[in-house]
């Protein structure tokens, strides 16, 4: 005799929605950051960086800075290259 | 990057940072150091324009690592092979920070692939074609992972708020329209084994019929291989004007707000649902895969069976180009020359029918994938309390997955045939498919900056006084 009233047919059924249950809650976790609410990539757009990251920050402007200052570097090679002629 | 959601970005700010981070881009194509820009030839020619890319410069991946990184982290999360939990914070920050650091080791792998494989030694029949040293070698590895470091730095400046719209769509819309104008009415010239010749193929027609008998210069206008020619042009033109055509189809649901009586409207689903990104993906693969089976072909070239994978003929009239000509590559190439007339018979079909079946499986998954799928919309519809118009709340999802699914795989078959019509014969040179994806990327980044312009104030703004009626 189970204690559960209606016997072990009712706990079989517990067990089955509380697995279905599982499941269902497995399949609609987000598969993306848009379905979860914090935008990116959408149908017709690839966006890749959606949220802030901690520690280390930079500032715009020192991105653009800091491009600006490769593409420099990359003429001052060019200078280098032009001046020593077979090193670099 | 400090937070955008905290202080709120002006418009015209964004207008600025949009300019200058883009005409920062385009300043990066400037030559490698050591590289003798005109003397490499390249064999990524016609896979370049939809990324970007520019042979023997910083951007000799372009937008590529970037690209390949979002597309393979966000499928490999979209089919759960790598578990990430996206409704935490700390997860997502992860799962951007593995794809910056996937871009650029992407970039440093085919740096090193490629300086191995000699692709950035001068190609020349009269001097002796000596290898270069291996720290020249060295300083192409450094530049171009640094450039993939500095390419993955912009675009999210561009994606987290500073800018419009995705910075791989922004960039690659200029980019392209960029290449396209021109390719059409550049006035630079360059010397070529026939003198010197103008970039622009309407000047190079106007030049000829100066210079040359009258059906000779039509004739040379339409033909040249070496720069871009008229037939190139309307090709573009073509498809230009079948991705403006289906640009404009959509379905109208009709919603009403649950909330308030008599508050109806519609909301469009798109046939092209995808935009341009089931064409990038294909071509992402394509690039990739030149990349590596072109460094590993002349790496080891000493290995039988090797050239079965493609093999890479230089052109015997400029010598500034590989082309495909035969393996495995070739028949999923774009390359106009062929080793047997069977390969040219065969190549437009297996070439096609590799975009078209590539894209249309893309466009299926990525609607699911990317959080555009009809439950996803449904939900958000939920969340602002809208329902369609003669459903239940619950059907919302269902009634939007009949449509979504059909409009973003018919759309993804439409812009591929059309791909396919102008670029399996070779005749574009992949100015076409790079100027169709930039005006489909354009079309989408648009529609972010007119939601911001008429949600956040824009008509206030400097910009939108410029262009206000008086």
């Amino acid at each position: 005799m189970s204690s559960v009233p209606g016997g072990a047919k009712t706990l079989a059924k517990r067990k089955a929605t509380q697995e279905n249950k599982l499941k269902q809650q497995l399949q609609s976790q987000p598969t993306s950051t848009r379905a979860a609410g914090a935008g990116g990539s959408s149908s017709t757009m690839l966006k890749i960086y959606t949220d802030e990251s901690q520690g280390f920050k930079i500032d715009p402007l020192v991105v653009l800075v800091l491009a600006v200052s490769f593409i420099f570097s990359v003429v001052l090679l060019h200078v280098l290259a032009k001046l020593t002629g077979k090193f670099f | 990057m400090s937070g955008s959601k905290f202080n709120k970005i002006e418009f015209d700010e964004k207008i600025v940072y949009t300019i200058a981070s883009v005409a920062v881009y385009l300043l990066a194509g400037l030559p490698l150091s050591n590289v003798a820009q005109d003397r490499i030839a390249d064999p990524f020619g016609w896979l370049r324009v939809p990324f970007a890319s520019q042979a023997g410069t910083a951007l000799e991946f372009g937008l590529l690592p970037v690209v390949t990184a979002g597309f393979l982290w966000q499928i490999l999360a979209g089919f759960k092979v790598i578990k990430v939990n996206f409704e935490s914070r700390s997860d997502r920050e992860l799962f951007q920070s593995w794809q910056k650091l996937t871009a650029v080791l992407i970039a440093l792998v085919y740096a090193v692939l490629l300086s191995f494989a000699g692709y950035f030694d001068p190609v020349d029949q009269f001097t002796s074609q000596a290898t270069l040293p291996i720290w020249s070698k060295l300083t192409y590895i450094v530049q171009l992972t640094f450039m993939a470091l500095i390419t993955a730095l912009l675009v999210e400046l561009l994606d987290k708020g500073y800018g419009f719209g995705p910075g791989i769509l922004a960039i690659i819309t200029v980019s392209s329209s960029t290449q396209f104008v021109t390719s059409f009415l550049g006035f630079t010239t360059t010397l070529t084994a026939r003198g010197f010749e103008s970039h622009g193929a309407l000047i190079q027609l106007i030049r000829n019929i100066k210079n040359k008998p009258f059906g000779l210069a039509i004739y040379d206008a339409f033909t040249r291989d070496n720069l871009a020619n008229l037939t190139q042009i309307y090709v573009t033109l073509a498809a230009l004007a079948a991705g403006v055509y289906f640009g404009n189809f959509r379905v109208e649901v009709p919603i009403k707000s649950a909330k308030v009586r008599s508050m109806a409207s519609v909301y469009p689903i798109k046939l092209l649902y995808c935009g341009a990104l089931p064409l990038l993906f294909t071509y992402a693969v394509l690039y990739n895969l030149n990349i590596i089976g072109f460094a590993l072909t002349r790496i080891f070239n000493t290995v039988p069976y090797v050239q079965y994978i493609g093999s890479w003929k230089l052109d015997e009239f400029d010598s500034s180009t590989y082309n495909l000509t035969s393996g495995l590559l070739y028949f999923v190439s774009a390359s106009p020359k062929g080793a047997s007339p069977l390969h040219y018979v065969v190549r437009p079909v297996t070439f096609s029918l590799f975009v078209i079946v590539v894209s249309t499986a893309f466009s299926k998954m990525w609607s699911n994938i990317s959080g555009s799928s009809g439950r996803d919309i449904a939900k958000q519809f939920k969340e602002q309390d809208i329902t369609l118009i003669g459903h239940r709340d619950t059907a919302v999802g269902k009634e939007l997955g009949k449509i979504i699914p059909v409009a973003s795989t018919t759309g993804a078959l439409i812009v591929s045939v059309v791909v396919c019509g102008v670029e399996a014969l070779g005749l574009s040179g992949g100015l076409a498919v790079g100027a169709l994806t930039g005006l489909l990327c354009a079309l989408t980044l648009l529609e972010s900056v007119m939601t911001e312009y008429q949600q956040s104030g824009g008509m206030a703004s400097q910009f939108g006084q410029m262009f206000q009626q008086r």
